[in-house]
């Protein structure tokens, strides 16, 4: 059986609730006995006078999930959050936590805990009041206070900072003193708002596998905004993406990279970004092709059956998407494959360590390729790839859309 | 899972029912917060500010003065003709163009002093700048109204030291709050005095704010000194020193204090007996009010008065961009 | 599971947290120092051209005259205070005999010590008040977006410029209908009345303070009257600290006001008190005067002293964001 107990006992944490939730919010309580702390977005849309930062978004979460909301800058992620906060209300639409309505109730209600991109520490606090100044506020008794603050500045090494004003800790410690300001207040919900961006790349690496495991031993739901698809994709049990304030997709890394709703979601997910070749199918005496300018690639039979049903006429705009490893260079696979071939220009190479990148032009495409470090070339020269055709995406010129469900 | 369906359904149809209520309250609070927060400095300016003002609108429409306090009637602006082109005229036009005089000159001497200062006291090479800087700021320090008072000994004219140093040097003594126009300079010098330690402070703080990435980005680009000046400092002055500037003119507009405890107005005017040589309208307003009960004429001046303060900051607050939002 | 496990569990898996800090420390600590000092070594290093020297000396001698004109008149008031008799008539500047007779004839003699009193209370409690109307409304005009909020803080800036000589008149009917004329503790609150530039350099002050620390404090559990109490207030507090002397200060040489409203000996404050000593043309009691107005200028000069980088700073501040 699974038992939740994030209150070590009953007294303190009616206490928190007395002081802290507002007389409207009740508790839902889950088949185990522990409360549900799952939120829940229906139709939320929020205008900055004409602008519309957020449009129509509706989301679940489920308790204890760790959801990363991803888009790129201006795409409304900071705005879904602060509303789920409390800190912007919305135009329309309802928020949902742990099965409450919680609109009208502030963000002092909400039982949330929230970490800037900034950190937002309290220049004039010390680490410790910092830490404290949450439970104070929600009347927590001092020794219970000077308990949960220890034990939280233990667990994220910041025990021999406490006595210290932020000014005096580096960025790396202040992220720390950030997220120990969060934990300490045993929240129902962990918001984040692109807590790892004013690191430098090799800490925020660490930090991300920290916060990861953070996240599970603690058992929060959490709401992580990020623009980085990298830590989108380590860190989310699920992603969300964001477009213009419009929610693409929601689902769990794996499904969001290999089968994108639309071209968006395609060529925001994974690194180097998805090949996008413009082009239309064909019919042609050897079967149903994708061709374009330059290059005239067969279709599948079984990419065939998934997409003939979403077209309606030949020849059909299309895109067609490959990821920058499904473009072959092994001599077996291409031995295999003899009509997937294709001859490329090297542009540029870009070696990474345990692979290279291959920068290449086809007739009027330019692409990215992935290989592994061993490959042969060298800028300038012609090279033959194999595009893996089982594996591309297809989407519609026109809405964008992905022709192909996997 | 029943329980916590049942439980989702009933306290998502037990709040909707209340949230209308509570909706409607937390919107009334957040409407009425920003003003409960504003209440207590509006309500002392209400009853402090707007209604003196108001009443001092009132009373310059009428003829109020001690023989017509209860019977006065409305005039108009009967007391503005008088004040700029009736018999009152010749007692009012030389007290108004000395208060403009007067706040213009003292704002621009105060300004430029204080300005050199600062920009003498910022030279990086000046290891005991920080020395120097503490003494200039001693008139500031002051209480305006004791140092006001001991400067009325200073220049003295029979015993004053001013004097006394003259006379040492063989120079003959200056009348300096006797005569008319010695008194109009000795008011600007005092007043030089009080104010140039507060500008050169603002300057010096503008100064040390302007990043020095900018100066060294002036000095790759190969401006001089006088450029360097003229496009970097200056400018950049001028973004906060334009609101200090306004108050200035405007405190001084309506300094009292330093007039009336300086030379009291005197010396006396030989045509008019209302007002003296240096009386500025603020002192000039004062007496009628108090010692000549012309509450009418009064009001009416200190309507002028407000109008050119007023449209003159207005003006500057518009060139200034002062009250530019970035919502 | 029991909740020791959890705890400990949780502990387990953040063990590599641990690792970082002592590094960082070192790093960061050097940061902080490094800027200064290598700006010290060069300007140590840096030797002076010519015309720079000159201009440097250039610079001392204007400063040295300036430093001498600012302060003849208070040498001779200290000079003056320690004369022999009432009338300060003299032919050189500097006395031939000392005396500290007028202090102790000013404190024996004089109300003086009533009159610090009552300057002293007046002063603080305005100014407290003001600080107070200040940080208040500062804040609302900081934080809220809320109708008029434009305009209004502009339309209060302009009518504070209207004269007070004839508001004198309405406040003082308005006392004397209440029946508080004369009465210190309602004077208090006339001096105290909200000033819009206080507000207008404040409320640039506070927008200088990032909101995200008022939406931590609100997500934390604050209410807004809380994140001003315990965010905000500290954090304005050197721009407080400037309205508190300003206001004090202003209240403390005010003139026009008192002199109307405080008739009673008993209710002089300072500036009241000393004005009687040389009121009088022809029996005017310099050295009785230098000596009280050295006393009473001495404690405000030090404290705005010590305070003045708060002035400066908090000023720069504010008016440049406004
Ligand atoms: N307070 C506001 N007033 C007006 N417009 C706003 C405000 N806040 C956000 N916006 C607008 O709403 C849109 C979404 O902003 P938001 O901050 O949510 O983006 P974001 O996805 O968090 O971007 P970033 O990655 O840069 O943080 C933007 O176009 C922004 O200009
Ligand atoms: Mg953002």
């Amino acid at each position: 059986m699974h038992e939740r107990v994030r209150f070590p006992d009953e007294r303190a944490y009616k206490r928190v609730f007395k002081g802290s939730l507002h007389a409207s919010v009740c508790i839902t309580l889950n088949r185990e006995g522990s409360y549900l702390a799952d939120v829940r977005l229906e139709g939320i849309t929020k205008t900055f006078g004409e602008v519309v930062a957020v449009r129509d978004v509706s989301l679940d979460i489920a308790d204890e999930e760790f959801l990363v909301l991803v888009g790129p800058s201006g795409s409304g992620k900071s705005t879904v959050l602060r509303i789920i906060a409390g800190l912007e209300v919305q135009t329309s639409g309802h928020v949902f936590i742990g099965g409450t309505l919680v609109d009208d109730i502030p963000p002092k209600g909400r039982d949330i805990a929230m970490v800037f991109q900034n950190y937002a520490l309290y220049p004039h606090m010390n680490v410790y009041e910092n830490m404290a100044f949450g439970l104070k506020l929600n009347k927590v008794p001092r020794d219970e206070i000077d308990r949960r603050v220890k034990a939280c500045a233990q667990m994220l090494g910041i025990a021999d900072l406490l006595g210290r004003r932020p000014r005096e800790l580096s960025g790396g410690q202040r992220q720390r003193v950030a997220l120990g300001r969060a934990i300490v207040r045993q929240p129902r919900v962990f918001l984040m708002d692109e807590p790892l961006s004013n690191l430098d790349a090799k800490l925020r690496a660490q930090m991300r596998t920290e916060l990861q495991k953070l996240q599970r031993s603690l058992r929060t739901t959490t709401v992580y905004v990020t623009h980085d698809q990298l830590e989108a994709m380590t860190m989310g049990d699920r992603i969300a993406v964001l477009k213009d304030g419009v929610l693409q997709q929601v689902d769990t890394p794996d499904v969001l990279y290999g089968n994108p709703v639309n071209m968006f979601v395609a060529g925001f997910i994974g690194s180097p970004a998805m090949n996008m070749i413009e082009g239309r199918l064909e019919q042609r005496e050897q079967g149903l092709v994708f061709a374009d300018g330059g290059l005239t690639l067969p279709v599948p039979d079984r990419l065939k059956q998934m997409i003939s049903p979403n077209i309606p006429r030949l020849p059909y705009e299309v895109v067609l998407g490959v990821r920058p490893e499904d473009l072959v260079g092994e001599p077996a696979f291409q031995e295999a494959h003899p009509s997937w071939l294709v001859d490329c220009q090297v542009e540029v190479v870009e070696p990474m360590g345990s692979e290279v990148y291959l920068h290449l032009v086809a007739g009027t495409a330019s692409l990215t390729a992935r290989v592994g470090p061993h490959v042969n070339v060298k800028d300038g020269m012609t090279w033959r790839v194999a595009v893996n055709m089982e594996k591309v995406h297809l989407f519609d010129a026109k809405t964008e859309m992905n022709l192909v469900k996997r | 899972m029943n329980i916590h369906l049942f439980w989702k359904r009933r306290s998502k149809s037990a709040s909707r029912g209340s949230i209308e209520d509570s909706l409607h309250r937390e919107r009334f609070f957040r409407r009425v917060r920003p003003y409960a927060y504003l209440a207590p400095a509006l309500t002392s300016m209400a009853v402090l500010s707007f209604l003196p003002i108001a009443y001092t609108v009132y009373v310059a429409f009428t003829d109020m003065s001690l023989y017509r306090f209860d019977k006065y009637n409305f005039i108009g602006f009967g007391n503005l003709v008088e004040l700029f082109a009736g018999p009152f005229s010749k007692v009012f036009l030389p007290v108004f163009t000395w208060t403009v005089v007067f706040a213009a000159l003292t704002t621009i001497l105060n300004y430029a002093l204080g300005l050199f200062l600062a920009i003498l006291l910022n030279n990086p090479h000046l290891k005991e700048s920080n020395v120097y800087r503490a003494i200039l700021i001693i008139p500031w320090a002051l209480p305006g109204t004791i140092a006001i008072l001991s400067w009325t000994g200073v220049l003295n004219v029979s015993f004053g030291p001013v004097n006394t140093f003259l006379k040492m040097m063989g120079l003959t003594p200056v009348p300096w709050l006797t005569n008319p126009l010695w008194a109009k300079i000795s008011i600007l010098l005092v007043n030089l005095w009080l104010g140039y330690p507060f500008m050169m402070s603002a300057c010096l703080g503008g100064l040390q704010s302007i990043s020095a990435e900018l100066y060294e980005a002036a000095d790759i680009d190969g401006a001089s000194s006088w450029q360097k000046f003229k496009y970097v400092t200056f400018p950049m002055l001028m973004r906060f020193s334009i609101p200090l500037l306004i108050s200035t003119f405007a405190y001084n507009f309506n300094n009292f204090g330093m007039v009336f405890l300086l030379t009291g107005g005197g010396p006396p005017r030989l045509d008019t007996s209302f007002a003296g040589t240096t009386d500025i309208m603020a002192t000039f307003s004062y007496k009628l009010t108090l010692q000549f009960y012309r509450y009418g004429l009064a009001g009416m001046m200190s309507m002028v008065m407000f109008l050119i303060v007023g449209t003159l900051t207005l003006i500057q607050m518009k060139l200034t961009n002062a009250f530019a939002e970035v919502d | 599971m029991t909740d020791s496990g959890r705890c400990k569990q949780a502990q387990g898996d953040t063990a590599i947290i641990r690792e970082g800090p002592g590094r960082e420390d070192l790093r960061d600590r050097g940061v902080d120092k490094e800027p200064t000092r290598r700006k010290a070594v060069l300007r140590g290093k840096t030797r002076l051209r010519t015309f720079e020297v000159v201009g440097l000396w250039l610079t001392r001698v204007i400063l040295w005259v300036a430093v001498l004109a600012s302060l003849f008149p208070t040498a001779w008031v200290v000079t003056a205070s320690f004369q022999k008799g009432d009338a300060f008539f003299s032919n050189t500047l500097i006395p031939k005999q000392f005396t500290v007779e007028n202090y102790a004839k000013v404190i024996r003699e004089t109300d003086f010590l009533r009159w610090v009193k009552n300057s002293l209370i007046l002063c603080t409690g305005s100014a407290l008040i003001q600080v107070f109307l200040t940080a208040t409304a500062a804040y609302g005009f900081s934080r809220f977006r809320f109708r008029g909020r434009k305009y209004g803080l502009m339309t209060l800036l302009l009518l504070q410029m209207f004269p007070a000589s004839m508001a004198l008149v309405a406040i003082y009917t308005m006392l004397a209908r209440l029946n508080l004329l004369d009465n210190l503790y309602a004077f208090m609150f006339v001096m105290a009345g909200g000033s819009a530039f206080n507000i207008w350099i404040t409320k640039g002050y506070m927008d200088s303070l990032p909101k995200e620390l008022d939406e931590a404090a609100m997500v934390d559990g604050a209410t807004h009257w809380q994140v001003f109490r315990y965010v905000i207030l500290p954090l304005a507090r050197p721009m407080l600290i400037v309205v508190f002397l300003w206001s004090f200060m202003g209240t403390y040489s005010e003139f026009m006001l008192s002199s109307a409203v405080l008739k009673n000996p008993h209710n002089y404050t300072i500036a009241l008190g000393l004005q009687r000593f040389i009121l009088n043309q022809f029996a005017a009691r310099w050295t009785l005067f230098s000596a009280a107005s050295l006393m009473a200028s001495l404690p405000v000069v030090i404290i705005w002293m010590f305070l003045q980088k708060y002035v400066v700073s908090g000023l720069t501040r504010g008016a440049v964001k406004g």
